[in-house]
């Protein structure tokens, strides 16, 4: 199968920085509790509460990110697509022209389409070519306190 | 008690609400172009992609010679050529133009322009599945999405089979008659499911093109049948023409699940609706209703016909004869 051949030693980088900070935060994690796990969802209460700079595990899709409790962090991987100045990060990219979000979509509250690479613009609707991944709190249906893992 | 299903057929005119074939027909006379080997079209001429073409950027900035705008022009007032990466593009793009869209099968696909509730159009394809029944994909007859006030039906689709760039071969029809699946209109997670994404546009008795312009079959297939097939994908793309050019390419199924078929055929923004069709003998049957760019997965995607489809798509064909 073809792939996007130049993109891949890019994406690899990326991944390793991702494993390699998601190491380090497991061991910070161990240091506190012995149970070695990361910690993505806890019923006792979210283990990164409000804070966004410990990656809370493995990025997820949407449509489980959309399931977890309010408050939880959550790192999630899909397509952005931003429509009349809404960012949105969609399990799909539905193939009308301009497309839209398809599948289970979640509005971006914090971010914006251009702090990513790759934008395509089509007059209101702006979407990019390949899934990004991000960190943030699910409040109120909406994602927040966001940062960007992975462009 | 009625138990409601996703597969469930729901129409904008009712808003209260083992491996089988349907033939394809070629009517209409004209040029019939027979299959070519390993079931792909044979493609005596065609345009191959060599990146950016001057030729199609001319196009995308040029009026319409026949007073018909294309979809992006009237929707978004686009002036000049969009800087397109192609996101469903996989590897090198091998899609190539279709310019005898006269022809069966060609003439069977439509370029739709889609009027939204709110007034924004959009471009997808369709295909005729029988004289005035198209099936295309959910997304281009409901919305759902950001926009409250385009949610819902679309106000109006124009269809135009065969369409090469300002050429209408067989004119065009606007319908206001679509419809979808409970499991699209409606969908029990809240978020519209891709498993579901299909429907179909009905033309009016008086406007039946598909008379003239023929339709293809389409099957429920076992899964072992669909991993062996090659699957051929007519449409028309946005970053190609923009929506005005037929663009087909072929590859074998990469895989399946029980509501979708993958594949790595190269699609853009448009093609949405385009027939994901196997040629069986000299006969064209869809297999699924191509809907989805790369997510999660590095594939694009079509709504596989399974057999609630097939039945939903043969009720509405025989229901609108």
């Amino acid at each position: 199968m073809k792939t996007h051949e130049p993109r891949r030693p890019r994406r690899r980088l990326i991944i390793a920085c991702l494993v390699a900070t998601l190491t380090l935060a497991a061991a910070a994690c161990g240091a506190d509790d012995g149970d070695g796990l990361d910690g993505a969802v806890d019923e006792t209460g979210p283990e990164y509460s409000d804070t966004n700079d410990t990656p809370p595990g493995e990025p997820m899709n949407v449509l489980d990110a959309a399931a977890q409790p309010e408050g939880t962090r959550v790192t999630v991987t899909g397509v952005l697509i931003e429509d009349t100045g809404t960012l949105f990060i969609a399990d799909a990219l539905a193939e009308s022209f301009p497309p839209q979000p398809g599948g289970a979509t979640l509005e971006i509250e914090d971010l914006l389409i251009d702090e990513f690479d790759g934008v395509i613009t089509e007059g209101p609707i702006q979407w990019r070519d390949e899934p990004a991944t991000i960190t943030a709190t699910l409040q109120g249906g909406l994602l927040t306190d966001s940062t960007i893992i992975r462009d | 008690m009625t138990v409601l299903s996703a597969d469930d057929r729901v129409s904008n005119n009712d808003l209260s609400s083992d491996e089988r074939e349907e033939q394809a027909s070629f009517v209409g006379g004209g040029e019939d172009i027979s299959p070519g080997a390993n079931g792909l079209e044979a493609i005596a001429a065609g345009v191959t992609l060599g990146g950016p073409s001057a030729e199609n950027a001319a196009a995308a900035a040029a009026p319409s010679t026949v007073g018909l705008r294309s979809a992006v022009e009237a929707t978004y007032d686009v002036t000049s050529t969009p800087s397109f990466t192609a996101e469903s593009v996989i590897g090198d793009d091998g899609r190539r133009r279709i310019t005898n869209t006269d022809a069966y099968p060609w003439r069977v696909h439509a370029s739709l322009r889609v009027t939204a509730k709110d007034g924004s159009q959009w471009i997808g394809t369709a295909f005729f599945i029988s004289p005035r029944v198209l099936a295309t994909a959910g997304h281009n007859l409901y919305f759902h999405g950001s926009v409250a006030a385009r949610q819902g039906w679309a106000r109006s689709i124009e269809v135009m089979p065969g369409r090469n760039d300002d050429q209408l071969p067989f004119g065009s029809a606007i319908s206001s008659n679509f419809g979808s699946v409970r499991g699209w209109t409606e969908p029990e997670s809240g978020f519209p499911d891709p498993d579901f994404d299909y429907g179909v546009i009905i033309l009016d008795e008086d406007s039946a093109l598909g008379n003239q312009t023929g339709w293809i079959g389409f099957g429920s297939y076992s899964d072992t049948t669909l991993r062996s097939v090659t699957a051929n994908l007519a449409g028309y793309p946005g970053d190609l023409g923009n929506g005005r050019e037929q663009w087909y390419m072929a590859r074998q199924v990469d895989s399946v699940t029980s509501r979708r078929v993958f594949y790595d055929i190269d699609t853009f923004g448009g093609q949405s609706g385009s027939a994901v069709y196997r040629i069986s003998g000299n006969s064209r049957f869809a297999i699924g209703i191509h809907a989805y760019g790369v997510g999660e997965r590095p594939l694009n995607s079509a709504t596989r016909i399974n057999n609630p489809a097939f039945d939903n798509l043969l009720a509405w064909k025989n229901e609108n004869p």
